[in-house]
């Protein structure tokens, strides 16, 4: 009986919830945010029923299947959504937070399904629910980003769709696993995936809409979209090269773009982009180590950056901006809880020992060592060491400890408190997590699908990670201010959308008007008008060129012989000489 | 006193003091104590010190020239 067992799919009991939160009396919507995601997370550890299946026109549909790979996404998840609800309590409109609980049943439910209808169901249930989250942030671009948002995912929603209907006509499975590699639906698959996980040409994306979403806006944005691509990769895609070369563009574009930029959300956003960047190539390595890396990172980055996106949120809640420039004032004097859970999140994004970060990117970076990629293993290490440029050390700087600026003098020191209850225990419960991996790796270890033999607590490892924070710490300081934000923005592939295609089809409206004024012109004009007569008179069907009736003939023909009577006999009228008068003779 | 970025000028000899003695520490103990690189056909000593330094300042170097092709001003889009 399927309409029973659906109760058991978390997924669903999120989208229904979501779509109902809205309805519910104040009491009853917090309630829920509060109790929910924790009994579904104790839910889904305690299952112990089988995969729940269904058959849709013929297709065997797997509802809900727990793996462990899926299992471990889908609790980071749930935490993300706890969290984040939490934080949204304080501003969010229950327009977001059912969109968000929405949002979350889809990733969730990717991630505990098993086959390719499911998740494209899912897939684009959160690309309509995360457009709502960007509209709902009501910032003067959201609207237009949000469209923009909206138009990359549909695109990748159709090319997944092409891709699992070439799969289906081609009598491939359509069980979620290991596709076969080569043939249209693989990349078409591939690149469905891919556009969700910010992979070039469209890696602005991120950076264009999520902060253009509210403060908890964000915080969920950040969280799914780009894990769950990651995760359909890992159980579909584990091995493909092409990932490489993509993940390590993302990596260098991310470090690049966050240095250029002047709004500290944005700044994160394009560190998004590159710890991606950073799990696409270990997927596409695709080593049992690389791909326990991938997931161990994936969680400790979805923690981290979303304590950091809290702490950022707080600020823009208080000063209305995250423009580096308005903020420097110092903050952490005035807010020493948010400063502690920020520094807590920017150390576990660097990997500072016994953070998160220190446990999972060393496992992706002693992976590719054992794989012996020594070239792919110095831009990762780089890419490791760069985050000190973007979440690491630069936001943290920006945002909390950048002296007073000419743009912000003393006297004009923005005034910002911690947050308080629900918002602040969001926020701790976030960092705490990201010390609680870690100072205890072996229980993520453990969740990881592939035995874990990895042991990042030695000396060599701590010193090495050592001195690459030093050096790039070192390096930060000194170039602190040559890197201190302008106001201005940087140029992305969105230019060809937002300017040049624009440009294109405005030349192109313009040519098609021209052309057709011209012809209206010559239409109308008196030469046209003069070939027209002589076709209306020559033409085919024209007056002279018909056959004419023999009775019109004979007609005709007794009209000039009359005329020229007439005419005979007025001329031999004397002294009237018509002829005369009519031809000069 | 500030600089033309605006930031207060000061002296902190005591902190330039601790980075020296910081990456002394480091250099020093990457020789003595390792880590060697984990890839065998890379530089065994100080391969840690090296790529941090190497990569990310050709990273930093890579970012200013693209800020001059591609840094625009903040209205840039509005106009358009």
């Amino acid at each position: 009986m399927l309409s029973a067992e659906v109760l058991y799919i978390p997924g669903v009991v999120l989208i229904a919830t979501g779509i109902l939160l809205g309805f519910f009396p104040a009491w009853l919507r917090r309630s829920c945010i509060i109790a929910l995601p924790p009994v579904l997370l104790l839910h889904m550890w305690t299952f112990a029923g089988g995969d729940i299946q269904a058959s849709w026109l013929g297709y065997h549909l797997t509802l809900l299947h727990m793996s462990s790979t899926g299992l471990l996404f889908a609790s980071v998840f749930m935490v993300a959504l706890w969290a984040g609800s939490l934080f949204a309590l304080q501003d969010g409109s229950p327009l977001e937070l059912g969109a968000a609980f929405i949002y979350a049943g889809g990733a969730i439910g990717i991630c505990l399904c098993a086959d390719w209808i499911t998740l494209f169901c899912y897939w684009e249930l959160m690309a309509l629910s995360s457009t709502l989250i960007v509209w709902c942030g009501r910032q003067r671009d959201s609207w237009r980003a949000g469209l923009r948002y909206l138009l990359i995912h549909l695109a990748g929603g159709v090319a997944l769709l092409a891709g699992i209907g070439a799969l289906a006509a081609g009598g491939g499975s359509l069980e979620l696993g290991a596709l076969q590699p080569g043939g249209y639906a693989y990349w078409l698959i591939l690149a469905g995936i891919l556009l969700n996980a910010g992979a070039p040409p469209f890696s602005f994306w991120i950076a264009d809409a999520y902060p253009q979403a509210s403060p908890s806006g964000m915080v969920f944005l950040s969280a799914f979209t780009t894990k769950t691509a990651v995760f359909v990769l890992i159980t579909a895609f584990a091995g493909e090269a092409v990932l490489i070369p993509l993940g390590i563009y993302m990596a260098f574009y991310g470090i690049i773009y966050a240095l250029l930029e002047q709004d500290v959300r944005r700044i994160l956003a394009y560190s998004i982009v590159n710890q991606v960047g950073f799990m696409l190539v270990a997927v596409g390595v695709g080593t049992p180590d690389t791909l326990n890396g991938a997931q161990a990172h994936a969680v400790a980055h979805i923690l981290y950056k979303m304590v950091l996106l809290m702490g950022a949120g707080v600020i823009m809640r208080s000063l209305g901006t995250t423009k580096a420039r308005e903020l420097g004032g110092q903050l952490w004097r005035q807010m020493p809880w948010t400063t502690a859970c920020i520094l807590v999140g920017a150390a576990a994004s660097m990997g500072v020992p016994f953070t998160s970060s220190f446990v999972t990117k060393s496992v992706v970076l002693s992976g590719l060592a054992d794989a012996d990629m020594g070239f792919i293993w110095v831009l990762m290490l780089v890419c490791s060491a760069a985050v000190v440029f973007n979440a690491g050390g630069r936001f943290p700087w920006l945002t909390l400890f950048a002296p007073v600026t000419a743009a912000t003098p003393e006297a004009e020191a923005p005034e910002v408190t911690d947050p308080k209850g629900l918002a602040f225990t969001a926020m701790l419960a976030g960092a705490l997590l990201c010390l609680g991996i870690g100072w205890m790796p072996a229980t993520l270890y453990s969740a990881l699908p592939h035995p874990a033999t990895y042991h990042p607590y030695t000396f060599s490892h701590i010193l090495e990670q050592v001195q690459i924070l030093a050096a790039a710490g070192a390096l930060f300081w000194v170039t602190r201010k040559v890197f201190y934000p302008a106001a201005t923005i940087t140029l992305d592939t969105d230019w060809f959308l937002r300017v040049a295609a624009l440009r294109g089809w405005q030349n192109f409206s313009a040519a098609i008007a021209a052309t057709y004024a011209r012809v209206i012109e010559l239409m109308t004009s008196s030469r046209m008008r003069s070939y027209m007569l002589i076709f209306i008179l020559h033409g085919p069907r024209g007056i002279l060129a018909r056959s004419w009736y023999t009775g019109s003939i004979a007609l005709w023909v007794a009209v000039m012989l009359a005329s020229y009577t007439i005419l005979y006999n007025l001329n031999a009228i004397p002294g009237l000489n018509v002829l005369q008068h009519l031809f000069g003779r | 006193m500030r600089d033309h970025f605006g930031f207060r000028k000061g002296s902190d000899t005591s902190l330039r003091l601790l980075w020296v003695a910081l990456a002394a520490l480091l250099v020093g103990a990457d020789i003595i104590w390792t880590p060697h690189s984990p890839v065998s056909y890379l530089p065994q000593i100080g391969i840690y010190l090296l790529v941090t330094l190497g990569g990310t300042g050709a990273v930093l170097g890579v970012t200013l020239l693209l800020k001059r092709v591609l840094c625009r001003r903040e209205d840039y889009y509005v106009e358009r």
